[in-house]
């Protein structure tokens, strides 16, 4: 048996993103599950345990902050890497500080995600400092 | 966008209206209250001083007509009484002897001499006996008027007349009974005591007394015009039987030549006589007419004082008014302008945030694509190297539209001010090391005029850096078409902060830009040169950071940006606005 596939759990409310990206990351290996809303990614994530969360910051119900605060709570070993279409500082230190592996700003090129996920799933779960990107 | 300006305008223009209507109204309150009520009280007092005063001067005519009246009465009543004193005390019989006659005519005359001459006469008109001056023993008197009046009366004083002497004089008689038949006792008077007692009198430069019979003929010589025994300048049909005081035209008697006049005259109860006091009106109420003269003077000088107070004052209240209203809608425009941009910003937030999910979509599809053409397939070499160049176009184009969003949203963007302590002069210093090659290759020349007391303050110092850069570029701009010119950069210390101001000596803004050019996209500039967001951005950092910026321009002349910062109070920092770096 090879390497254990990383598994990873995309949670956005666009449809089609998840789709795109999904098909993407299986293509090089990844393990995928999608999520609609914070509610099902929770639920998945008590299912089984996954290494990486992608999660968007905005959706309906929960936001991407809280999503991630329970996820921390429940499972603190579950990497977490937010996607976000609007910057600011604040966005940006209340993400890091609860937890977050990193936190991209959309739009990006999705290798930059492949990289990042593979890079957050060999890290031991402990978070770090600066992972912000900002491709442009 | 919608544009608020003309609204403004429109408003300014019903202020300047307001302004106008406020100040009319103003000047005719003053009018109504303080000028018309001055006029009032004013003329009111003029013509009850005049009334008043032309009342004393009547009576005070009114009383020198009187008091002479009585003189004269006086004067010729103790003559009457001395003649019925002799006529009573003697007999005819004595008084018929010459030497006797003469005895009494000396007794009689023994004071001040009154009498001319003394002479006993019988009932037919023959003197009995006579003395004086004149051989007058031989006249008959029966034919005479004032024999007959005196017989007819028993005592009679004549009017003034020439008689046989021919020369103007009055007569005194008495009768006296003795044995069934009259005897009388006459004198006649020197009249030089007597026409002293009124022609001497005098009132002023024009002023006369004189005595005039019923028939208007004079008694005395008048100080002017006329003599004794002439017609009297006024005519009798002026007078009433009643004493009383006449203010005379020239037009009510004959004579135009002479000048309005105030006449007072009173009638003797015998004889028949008229007293005349008469004086030029103008004379008579000199006093008057000075007294009142002065106060009209002054009325005229209080009315034009106040209305000259009233109008510069009202001017001046206008003015602050003006200044006033004028402040508050540049307030009103630094307000629409902020709420403008405020505006702009939730939308730009709003747009940035929804193009980048689309996009994030985009990217993610084209590396699924990429995938597809990464697989081995029996697609041929070109189409898939066709094919991925496209893609990376794509990915180009939407790292593009990327661009705009980022910018709008920096735009956007107010919570993220980097707050650290700023020296001013060192901050533009660095600009200008940054401008000044650019500056040199347009010909023209950047003037520190530095304030070097200015101690650091708390602001933005990067953001602030951007807005220099921004006003710099733009006036080198302003420069194109100029072979040279000069950006003057100041800085000045102000009691509450700091003021920089930037300008240049290029072609100005034309006024109708002015209030246009901190809307965003608003540029002169051509396509793609400019994107009209630089003053813009500049506008809402400086707002930010709590400050204004301020934009005067003479077109052809040159441009002057002023910004005005304030020291920031800590309890501002306090409430979350601004972020304060933390140093490490």
């Amino acid at each position: 048996m090879g390497p254990e596939k990383i598994k990873v759990l995309l949670v956005d409310d666009e449809v089609d993103f998840t789709r795109n990206v999904s098909r993407v990351l299986i293509r090089r290996g990844f393990e995928v599950d999608t999520a609609e809303d914070g509610l099902l990614a929770l639920a998945m994530t008590a299912r089984r345990h996954y290494d990486v969360v992608v999660l968007d910051f905005k959706m309906p119900g929960m936001n991407g902050i809280q999503v991630l605060t329970e996820i921390k709570r429940v499972d603190p070993s579950v990497q977490v890497i937010l996607l976000t279409g609007h910057f600011s500082v604040t966005d940006e230190e209340r993400t890091l500080e609860n937890g977050a592996y990193a936190y991209l700003l959309k739009p990006f090129p999705i290798i930059k995600l492949v990289d990042l996920i593979t890079a957050a799933a060999s890290c031991d779960g402990k978070a770090q400092a600066d992972h912000s990107f900002c491709p442009f | 966008m919608e544009k608020p300006s003309s609204e403004i305008h429109h408003v300014m223009h019903a202020r300047r209206h307001m302004h106008s209507t406020f100040y009319s109204r103003l000047i005719v309150l003053t009018l109504v209250f303080s000028v018309i009520p001055l006029i009032v009280v004013g003329w009111s007092i003029y013509v009850y001083y005049s009334r008043f005063s032309s009342d004393r001067l009547t009576e005070y005519f009114r009383d020198q007509a009187q008091y002479h009246r009585r003189l004269i009465e006086l004067f010729l009543r103790e003559r009457t009484s001395d003649l019925e004193l002799m006529a009573y005390s003697h007999s005819l019989k004595s008084l018929q002897k010459q030497e006797n006659l003469r005895t009494i005519f000396g007794v009689m005359n023994r004071g001040e001499p009154f009498f001319e001459d003394l002479g006993v006469q019988n009932d037919q008109g023959k003197h009995l006996a006579y003395v004086g001056p004149f051989d007058l023993m031989d006249k008959d008197y029966s034919g005479t008027f004032w024999f007959r009046e005196l017989m007819e009366r028993g005592v009679y004083i004549s009017d003034m007349f020439l008689g046989y002497r021919g020369i103007p004089h009055i007569i005194v008689g008495v009768t006296w009974p003795e044995e069934d038949r009259k005897w009388i006792l006459r004198a006649t008077l020197f009249t030089d005591p007597f026409r002293a007692l009124v022609e001497d009198v005098k009132m002023g430069k024009t002023g006369e007394i004189y005595l005039v019979n019923r028939q208007g003929v004079l008694q005395t010589t008048p100080r002017f015009g006329g003599g004794i025994l002439d017609k009297a300048p006024l005519p009798m049909e002026l007078f009433t039987e009643k004493d009383g005081v006449l203010v005379l035209d020239p037009m009510q008697y004959d004579n135009y030549s002479s000048p309005r006049q105030i006449v007072a005259y009173a009638w003797l109860s015998d004889p028949k006589w008229m007293l005349v006091a008469r004086q030029d009106y103008d004379e008579a109420f000199r006093q008057v007419n000075h007294a009142n003269r002065a106060m009209l003077l002054f009325l005229h000088i209080s009315i034009v004082a106040i209305l000259v107070v009233a109008i510069i004052s009202i001017r001046h209240m206008i003015r602050v008014i003006r200044k006033r209203d004028e402040k508050e809608r540049q307030l009103n425009m630094q307000l629409v302008q902020a709420s403008k941009l405020a505006s702009l910003g939730e939308l730009a937030a709003g747009v940035a945030h929804e193009i980048n999910n689309p996009l994030s979509i985009i990217l993610a599809g084209n590396q699924v694509i990429r995938d597809c053409c990464e697989e081995p397939t029996k697609l041929d070499e070109d189409f898939k190297s066709m094919l991925l160049e496209t893609l990376s176009q794509m990915d180009g184009q939407v790292l593009r539209c990327n661009t705009i969003t980022h910018n709008l949203l920096r735009f956007a963007r107010r919570s993220a001010s980097v707050m650290d302590d700023v020296d001013i002069n060192r901050c533009l210093e660095e600009v200008i090391a940054l401008m000044e090659k650019r500056a040199k290759s347009s010909g023209i020349s950047l003037e520190r005029d530095f304030d070097a007391s200015l101690s650091p303050f708390l602001s933005d110092p990067s953001q602030l850096q951007q807005v220099f850069v921004n006003l710099i570029s733009n006036a080198i701009d302003a420069h194109e078409g100029k072979p040279y010119g000069t950006i003057r950069i100041a800085t000045r210390a102000t009691v509450p902060g700091v003021e920089i101001s930037v300008s240049d000596t290029g072609m100005g803004i034309p006024e109708g830009n002015l209030e246009r050019i901190f809307d965003p996209f608003f540029t002169t500039k051509p396509v793609g040169k400019g994107t009209g967001l630089g003053l813009s951005i500049s506008y809402s950092i400086i707002q930010n950071l709590g400050g204004d910026i301020e934009v005067e321009s003479t077109e052809g002349k040159g441009t002057k940006f002023t910004i005005r910062l304030p020291f920031l109070s800590p309890e501002k920092l306090m409430d979350g606005q601004y972020e304060r770096k933390v140093k490490k």
